[in-house]
């Protein structure tokens, strides 16, 4: 009698056991180094892709135009550049400030080292006329993760040259300034207010 | 003898304990709330979340109230904010236009949206109750990207819901920047922000708007007063999904339900009580 209950307990014990160990089987988060920026042009198009510690992988930027294939910066090249900048910040942890800025006399999507600091870092530059306070905000929008937010549409070409009379105030152009502050999202405490776009102190870096 | 009784008492509480823990796992459970409930819960989300289209994104919202013909929603910020054209797809279907351009709540990434419309829809019932971390949540809106890839659902309209289930995961001491104060664990995917999320009961707890797993060093989990939360409740945080919780939402409007407070800007989203 004695003999049988103890073979009935070692049998649950041994299911306990069996059971107990499934559930503790290791959690994947050895993936974390695999996380980070990379251009990933498997879609047909380059883009810029943020890879999170889950593996779960969101397009930031998608290189799309090619109007200046000839100088050498087609969208592949400006995709491997710049997420290899992003992904540089990332690790050396650059990317808690971004503001807008000039740099070379152009504008630019930038890094700062502390709120309303200046630019220090190039992550990349804008079409001139392009609205950058809300390509700004839309970069923003997708580092902190906003459900709403769409990935950002960038020229593969690297926009040196003033394209606005060759390209016929082409898309970017045409996007309404950003209204007064009640109509634009409240930049965070820990975000920078971005340096006005206007002519006096521009800064050449 | 009584050793004997304990080892079989051991033995039950780790055979009743352990079957729940992995059943938990790959089901990602129902927490406790019984299919039925989850499905009610999910028909009632599917007759007040509207989807939002501007010309390049899309989000969602909730009917939060109706004043005649007037319905009044409660979406992301972030949504509605950089277009100048919106489109509102109703939970039958049909599409409408904003009667005005939308007002911001305070700093929170909340918006309130207007249209006007004979039909009836349902009003979301508004949850007055503090939160507790644990407690089931529920997670509608509609994606914007068909599953893992780039293709946009935009031509799906409301076809495209989707409703999670998950639990409060993190109540944080002081709000995120933008008002965000509610972590839960449920997946939302980018398109669900300004969606609602309901307690068990059916009634509105807060407002989707961020996905999980940011990098930590993005700063987007440090508190609005520019402090950083600890190591172990940033690894909570990451883990989590956020939310706008709907007391920002009724704070908002608690002075003009009192009466004669209508501010300019918001007369023409908040009826003023005549007196």
């Amino acid at each position: 009698m004695k003999k049988q209950i103890e073979r009935q307990l070692l049998t649950v014990l041994a299911g306990a056991i069996a059971i107990g160990s499934l559930a503790v089987s290791p959690k994947p988060s050895q993936s974390q180094s695999t996380s980070g920026f990379m251009c990933d042009a498997s879609s047909g198009s380059p883009a810029t892709v943020y890879q999170n510690r889950q593996g779960v992988r969101e397009v930031w930027i998608n290189w799309v135009s090619d109007y200046f294939r000839d100088s050498g910066y087609d969208p592949m090249t400006r995709c491997r550049e710049v997420s290899g900048r992003l992904e540089t910040f990332r690790q050396n942890k650059q990317l808690k400030y971004v503001t807008v800025g000039y740099m070379n006399g152009q504008r630019v999507i930038c890094t700062a080292s502390k709120v309303n600091g200046r630019c220090d870092g190039l992550i990349y530059t804008l079409k001139p006329g392009q609205d950058s306070v809300r390509t700004l905000y839309q970069f923003m929008g997708l580092r902190e993760g906003q459900a709403g937010t769409s990935a950002l549409s960038e020229s593969g070409d690297m926009p040196y040259i003033d394209a606005r009379p060759r390209l016929g105030e082409e898309s970017g152009n045409s996007v309404a300034p950003p209204a007064p502050a009640n109509n634009q999202p409240a930049p965070a405490n820990n975000q920078p207010a971005p340096q006005q776009p206007t002519g006096g102190g521009m800064r050449e870096l | 003898m009584s050793n004997l009784l304990r080892v079989v008492a051991i033995c039950a509480i780790a055979a009743s304990l352990f079957p729940a823990r992995i059943a938990a796992q790959p089901v990602m459970a129902n927490y406790g709330v019984a299919d039925s409930q989850s499905a009610n819960i999910e028909r009632l989300a599917r007759l007040m979340t509207v989807r939002i289209l501007t010309p390049t994104a899309s989000g969602s919202g909730a009917i939060v109230r109706r004043q005649g013909q007037v319905y009044t929603v409660l979406t992301s910020w972030h949504v509605v904010a950089f277009s100048q054209q919106h489109t509102m797809i109703a939970p039958d279907g049909q599409k409408y236009r904003l009667l005005r351009a939308p007002l911001q709540l305070g700093n929170a990434d909340l918006a309130i949206v207007q249209f006007r419309s004979f039909t009836t829809y349902q009003v979301t019932r508004i949850s007055s109750e503090s939160l507790t971390i644990g407690e089931p949540v529920f997670a509608a809106g509609f994606p914007m990207y068909r599953g893992g890839s780039s293709t946009t659902t935009f031509d799906q309209g409301i076809r495209a819901f989707r409703f999670t289930q998950g639990v409060v995961s993190v109540i944080p001491p002081k709000p995120l920047a933008q008002g965000y104060r509610l972590g839960y664990t449920n997946d939302i995917a980018v398109g669900m922000s300004g969606g609602p999320i309901f307690n068990s009961q059916g009634l509105l707890i807060g407002i989707n708007g961020r996905v999980k797993n940011r990098d930590p060093d993005f700063g987007v989990y440090s508190f609005e007063d520019g402090t950083e939360p600890s190591e172990e409740m940033l690894e909570q945080m990451v883990n989590s999904s956020w939310a706008i919780p709907i007391s920002t939402y009724l704070r908002f409007i608690s002075p003009y339900s009192s009466s004669s407070n209508c501010q300019l800007s918001a007369r023409d989203f908040i009826s003023c009580p005549v007196d």
